[in-house]
């Protein structure tokens, strides 16, 4: 199925995975960070990533990431509304709630071009889920946080996230291996902004039925902001989407910043195929031995993004909060226009 | 912190042995004087299950104040309860009692803030007099 810009995006992200080591590099280090102790994303670190949009603020309450051109796949807990106290869902979200923006680090600066309207908004039937089988300290289990958006229109900024089967996955998974997490999270702990996509790597910690405890105290981790959004782990030459962002561990006193749970994707391939009419169709990753592609309508053209990927391009890191007003606005007319036009 | 706690015990028990003959030398030394916030749920505060609100006292640092109504307790008096863990980690907004912004309501009530309103603060949402200056760390219940 999809592979990011193989082979060179492999290429690109394999120069990254060396590079990582030190985490906040250039242009970063006197932010807070959003996913905590991440860098600010760069071109070429937008993978499959998108951000969803709140189109009354403009302001990016979750992540999302896409598995085919019109599929983006996020938290079951995004896309609805849940009584405080109970936890009981008291509303579901429709489409003229939710704007996809796509192919941008900054979400202040997105223009009609990088938001996407959503067909269909579905979260799954049995979330909130809370049958862990067998518990585990951290809560994961199988919390069923998972939830789908089928867009009106292509992606055409990025290219999918491949989806591998639960097997794939699981034999990758071994302890401690290194994940990629992402996410247009605030910016810290204590910071109203979210809207810039930040990356990250933290450790792959346990499996639980349908769920992956991801990081730990004293290593990065997804905050609010970042549900929805990606945990990626290099599958031989493909970067494959194996967590959702859901919720930090029960096991710990923080919000963020300790560790957190992630649902397992590769678990909901079928959901996510029926819940999208077909618009995503799962395809294992295959023997390793090509970028075939055939489940990719739109492979992407890999002409303007090649591996140049340099810890410059950080054009967005100064004045985020200052700098989202204008184009919030601009937000705010596109919303509008949707909404005229639906 | 943890380490040097034994070591302390060590010496404490070492003196007392040194001076052992006297009979009712202190079986339990008094508690070494380098014992810093270590226990949060026993700081000052009203305590889980007491009512709590403008007039009664904030909770202590293991509780959050939650109100019946929605004016944030000015009125009518809450219950200290249980600060949650496991937050989503989505950010739809809302604004708490102090009139600070959070991500959402259990992670505003993870650090023992309760929720005003679901959206961002508005000017007219300012903070009652006495509400701490919200803290990361569940250990600063400013009274």
């Amino acid at each position: 199925m999809n592979i990011l810009r193989a082979p060179r995006a492999l290429a690109a992200a394999a120069l990254l995975v060396q590079a990582w080591a030190p985490p906040a590099a250039a242009g970063t280090e006197t932010r807070q960070l959003p996913i905590i102790d991440g860098a600010l994303a760069t071109q070429d670190q937008l993978y499959a990533t998108v951000a969803l949009v709140d189109p009354d603020t403009g302001e990016a309450f979750c992540t999302g990431t896409l598995i085919a051109p019109r599929v983006v796949v996020t938290a079951a807990h995004c896309l609805v509304v849940e009584d405080e106290d109970t936890g009981a869902i008291t509303e579901r979200l429709g489409p003229e709630h939710v704007l996809v923006v796509a192919g941008l680090v900054d979400v202040a600066e997105a223009t009609w071009e990088e938001a996407y309207a959503p067909l269909t908004v579905t979260a799954h039937p049995d979330y909130p889920n809370y049958a862990p089988q067998p518990p585990h300290a951290s809560g994961a289990g199988r919390l069923d946080d998972i939830g789908v958006l089928v867009l009106e229109e292509a992606v055409t900024q990025l290219t999918p996230a491949a989806l591998p089967s639960e097997a794939e996955a699981i034999a990758a998974l071994t302890a401690g291996v290194q994940v990629i997490v992402s996410g247009y999270g605030k910016t810290s702990v204590d910071d109203e902004a979210t809207g810039l996509l930040f990356v990250a790597e933290t450790s792959f910690v346990h499996r639980a039925e349908a769920e992956l405890v991801l990081g730990g105290a004293g290593e990065p981790d997804t905050c609010q902001g970042d549900s929805g959004g990606p945990a990626y782990l290099a599958i031989g030459d493909v970067l494959a989407l194996v967590g959702t962002t859901s919720r930090a561990s029960d096991d710990v006193e923080l919000p963020c910043g300790e560790g957190g749970i992630y649902a397992f994707t590769p678990s909901y391939r079928q959901w996510l195929a029926t819940a999208s009419g077909g618009a995503y169709e799962p395809a294992d990753l295959g023997t390793p031995t090509g970028p075939a592609d055939p489940a990719t309508p739109d492979g992407g053209d890999p002409a303007d993004d090649d591996d140049a990927f340099t810890d410059e391009d950080f054009d967005c890191s100064a004045g985020a909060a200052g700098a989202s007003w204008p184009a919030l606005l601009g937000l705010l007319v596109l919303a509008r226009r949707r909404r005229r036009s639906i | 912190m943890s380490v040097a706690l034994p070591r302390l015990w060590l010496l404490a028990l070492a003196l007392a042995l040194a001076a052992c003959s006297a009979a009712a030398s202190a079986p339990a030394p008094a508690p070494p004087p380098a014992a810093p916030a270590q226990d949060p749920a026993s700081q000052p505060g009203v305590p889980l299950g007491g009512a709590c609100g403008a007039s009664f006292g904030e909770c202590d640092a293991a509780g959050y104040c939650a109100h019946v109504d929605d004016a944030c307790g000015a009125q009518v008096a809450g219950v200290c309860t249980q600060r949650p863990r496991g937050c989503k980690r989505d950010c739809p907004g809302v604004c708490g009692c102090d009139g600070r912004f959070y991500c959402n309501a259990c992670v505003a009530r993870a650090r023992g803030v309760a929720v005003r309103h679901a959206g961002r603060c508005a000017p007219s949402d300012d903070a009652p007099a006495p509400t701490s200056p919200d803290s990361v760390l569940p250990s600063e219940p400013t009274p």
